[in-house]
């Protein structure tokens, strides 16, 4: 029961740590990012890379890899979506043909095979069975993360300027601020963010160039039903479809604990069109 | 071609493509018939695709799914009955009974384009895992086995109806698969004419006016997202024929991916633009395949997002604006049409 | 099923509130067959919130709106259209694409098949004298003209009532001259409800009007009475009387 308990918790967890960047950059940047898996797989590949080549494994997972991600965030920003703001769908159309791309630059550079990373922390045990540690360290950055990002939004300069400018960029941009440069820098946290995830969830799922794909699905659907107060949001929902996907899991079958996902997802939308938030708060963070 | 009805026009168009189709198999080599009938199956989605997306303006990620169900379907039937014309039935009306249901959850839950997109990949992505993982003997569907990523192999042709001993070979195939292409574009061409499509191309244009006149919106996104779905699984049919093997791989994102790279660089609005993207794409696609240097995605993904970015509205209508543009309007109505097809991206 | 003698649309009670805000509340409105009414109220006052509830733009978080006696207080959008209400947004929702008679055409097609889609446009155009710019594309008119074609597709329906949100926004003086004849034309057929806040115009087309202040009913009369009532012209321009 503990056990169960504990996969649970950590389901929840790994949905609320894939999906946070895709929360902040479509919360806050209303750009459905369909890259999203190639950033979290781009964030994996970092860790694996810098730790071949001797990086302390802490170091390439919480350092190397957001910042190599949101790096590449600002070149995506720059390059593609600074030049379709406004237009939701054709930003969805050309991220998701950079999805492509980065897809294939990948497999050319680094090949379509499946590299190892072994998992730090070793095991617990309860009641006889064995499980990784992994899971505790996932559980708690996700919900250091969450508070983290909604401490900066609500309390710091930095999040009042990010908030006012999804609101109004124009009259930021009367105060002196340049607008454009907060919406680079809201991208590049987001892919920082997916970036740090990806990298955590590496040695779970081991690292190859489509490995995006197992995510973005997950990820969409927990942001979207989330609804419009995006963090809290996306952490309701991931509470509810970890819940949901979990149990089913362990019931029947991983498949089987998708398919339950998505049905509950769809079930929750007819329902509640603007979201699970829209239960609880009317606000947009 | 300004003026001429569009009845006579259409007639036209299916005579001379009929004949066309008919004649072409005396003059091409093996080869080629195989790669042109697959064209043909590949022509039928993209035309699904161009209806729902750019007439209906419904970005549907999940059409290549409802191919991909077409051809389990008819896969599934033809192996049970023995006799492809209940299967070719079964391989349109499944799809289509898919995207009813999903549909209802999505157009009447009213939720938005990006929201339609997003489920429909993810209905695809989890297809594709299902079907995956359907290897297990449990998986029988009466003699047919779903064979989980190894697909179902061995799948009947087309027969004439209520003879399986005699089935299309492959010049026969092309010519079905070709004709039941032209049959779907001169459908659609009439359904557009016609009081639905005028309806549903209203809607893209401008939903609140529909629903003020006293459309319901939500039921014609309904309708058409089920004729389109129906649509891509008749493609489905042809495919499955066409290879006498199916697997889960046409649920994947990469299958996913091409109606919507043959839509978008063909033309949005059009529909000869989504068969022409598809005609030129898939050969470029085998083309690259042969080669390993260079990844396939990496190419389509680069020419797409660059026509997002500089030719959003595809190459069909991109010309007919250049074209129109050159010429001075003599008939003023000509050049709107052309200009309108050519507005009409989103 | 329509009630013998119930009003042509009455509402009872509505409210609508956004978070804490009510922007309409209590609402009690009686319109007759054949009726022409305008909306009037200073900025904020709930008259385009009010209208939107009518047209279900909103959804009425209080209260029942009835058609002829029937209750279609949770009816969306477009039933609300197929039960005889046309209805003329503020900004012209139009097809820019397509001609004035291909907009027609699509706006008949909602309530007509076969011959009297052409038979409804065409009197759709008699009516509103748009003969003249039949076949020109939308994009290419004037701002009057757009308004205009709108309520013809509005027309084709043969509504039996018409809801307008501010049909004179951004006319020229002669434009709205026009505009009103227009209106007075459809009323021969069709009850009219007019969101309006030209005086002049109101004055023009000799109707009973109905204020809103603060979300609520403030006054109701014809257009002299309340043009000469003191309260009105107090919260409205804070000006003793409207004609001064």
């Amino acid at each position: 029961m503990a056990i169960a308990a504990i996969q649970i918790l950590n389901t929840m967890a790994s949905l609320a740590l894939i999906s946070l960047g895709l929360a902040v950059i479509f919360g806050m940047m209303r750009v459905m990012n369909f890259a999203h898996g190639e950033l979290l797989m781009l964030g994996a590949y970092s860790v694996q890379f810098a730790n071949a080549y001797g990086v302390n494994i802490w170091i390439a997972m919480f350092v190397v890899a957001p910042v190599v991600v949101g790096l590449i965030g600002i070149l995506i920003e720059r390059l593609v979506i600074r030049h379709l703001y406004g237009r939701m769908m054709d930003t969805l159309l050309a991220t998701w043909g950079l999805s492509l791309f980065i897809t294939g630059l990948v497999t050319m550079v680094f090949g379509n095979v499946t590299r190892g990373l072994s998992t730090p922390l070793g095991s617990f045990e309860i009641g006889g069975i064995r499980d990784s540690s992994y899971k505790f360290l996932i559980i708690g950055v996700t919900i250091a993360l969450f508070v983290a990002i909604y401490a900066v939004l609500r309390h710091t300069r930095v999040g009042l300027i990010a908030r006012a400018t999804m609101d109004n960029p124009r009259q930021v941009g009367v105060m002196g601020i340049n607008p454009g440069y907060v919406y680079t820098a809201t991208f590049a946290v987001g892919a920082a963010l997916t970036g740090l995830a990806g990298a955590i969830m590496a040695p779970l799922t081991g690292v190859l160039p489509t490995m995006g794909a197992a995510y973005i699905g997950k990820a969409f659907i927990t942001v979207i039903c989330g609804g419009d107060a995006i963090f809290a949001g996306t952490a309701s929902a991931a509470v509810l479809f970890g819940l949901i996907n979990q149990t089913t899991t362990i019931l029947l079958t991983p498949e089987f604990g998708e398919v339950a996902l998505l049905l509950g997802a769809l079930l929750m939308l007819r329902i509640l069109p603007s979201g699970l938030s829209s239960l609880f708060s009317r606000r947009a963070v | 071609m300004a003026r001429v009805p569009l009845a006579i026009q259409l007639g036209a168009i299916a005579l001379a493509g009929a004949a066309v189709i008919v004649a072409l198999p005396s003059f091409i080599g093996y080869d080629t018939i195989l790669q042109i009938t697959l064209n043909f199956a590949f022509a039928i989605l993209a035309l699904s695709l161009g209806f729902v997306w750019g007439y209906a303006g419904i970005f549907s990620f999940g059409q290549a799914a409802f191919f991909g169900l077409g051809g389990y379907a008819y896969a599934a039937a033809a192996i049970n009955f023995g006799d492809s014309t209940p299967a070719i039935l079964i391989g349109v009306l499944l799809p289509a009974l898919f995207a009813l249901v999903l549909g209802y959850f999505v157009f009447y839950a009213r939720l938005s384009s990006i929201y339609v997109a997003v489920i429909t990949l993810v209905v695809t992505l989890i297809l594709y895992k299902f079907m995956g993982q359907t290897a297990k003997p449990s998986y029988m569907i009466g003699n047919a086995m779903l064979g989980g990523y190894n697909g179902i192999p061995a799948i009947p042709p087309l027969n004439v109806p209520g003879r399986p001993d005699l089935f299309a070979g492959p010049e026969e195939m092309f010519v079905i698969a070709g004709l039941t292409a032209l049959a779907v574009y001169i459908g659609l061409r009439v359904l557009l004419a016609a009081r639905l499509g005028k309806i549903v191309v209203g809607m893209r244009e401008n939903e609140l006016r529909m629903e003020l006149l006293g459309f319901d919106t939500r039921f014609y996104k309904l309708v058409a997202f089920v004729i389109a779905a129906a649509i891509a699984g008749l493609g489905g049919v042809m495919f499955a024929n066409w290879n006498a093997f199916i697997d889960p791989h046409v649920f994947g994102l990469g299958f996913s991916a091409q109606p919507i790279i043959w839509v978008m660089i063909g033309g949005l609005g059009t529909l000869i633009g989504p068969i022409l993207g598809a005609f030129i794409l898939s050969t470029l696609s085998l083309e690259l395949g042969t080669q390993k240097t260079i990844d396939i995605n990496l190419i389509l993904g680069l020419v797409f997002t660059v026509f997002v970015l500089l030719v959003p509205q595809g190459i069909i209508p991109t010309l007919r604006k250049f074209w129109t543009d050159r010429r001075p309007a003599r008939d003023p109505d000509a050049g709107a049409n052309a200009s309108r097809e050519a507005s009409s991206h989103g | 099923m329509a009630e013998r003698g119930a009003p042509l649309l009455e509402t009872r009670g509505v409210g609508m509130r956004f978070g804490g805000v009510k922007a309409v509340e209590d609402v009690d409105f009686r319109l007759e067959e054949g009726e022409l009414r305008c909306l009037i109220g200073p900025n904020g006052a709930g008259k385009s919130t009010f209208f939107r509830c009518l047209t279900k733009q909103y959804q009425p978080t209080s209260g029942t709106v009835l058609l002829r006696g029937r209750d279609v207080t949770r009816a969306p959008t477009h039933a609300i259209a197929r039960q005889g209400v046309g209805i003329k947004t503020q900004v012209p929702n139009v097809f820019d694409g397509l001609t004035v008679r291909e907009n027609l055409r699509l706006a008949a097609t909602a309530r007509h098949r076969g011959r009297a889609i052409d038979e409804a446009c065409d009197q759709a155009i008699e009516r509103l004298s748009l003969k003249a710019i039949g076949g020109h594309r939308l994009d290419r008119l004037s701002h009057g003209q757009r308004q205009w074609v709108e309520l013809a597709m509005v027309v084709t329906s043969r509504p039996a009532l018409i809801l307008l949100d501010e049909p004179t926004a951004g006319m020229t003086h002669a434009e709205v001259e026009h505009t009103a004849a227009l209106i007075q034309e459809l009323n021969r057929d069709s009850a009219l409800i007019v969101v309006e806040h030209d005086m002049q115009f109101i004055r023009s087309i000799a109707t009973g009007v109905t204020v809103f202040h603060q979300g609520r009913i403030f006054a109701d009369g014809t257009a002299e009475t309340i043009m000469r009532d003191p309260r009105v012209g107090e919260i409205y321009l804070g000006k003793r009387n409207l004609l001064s």
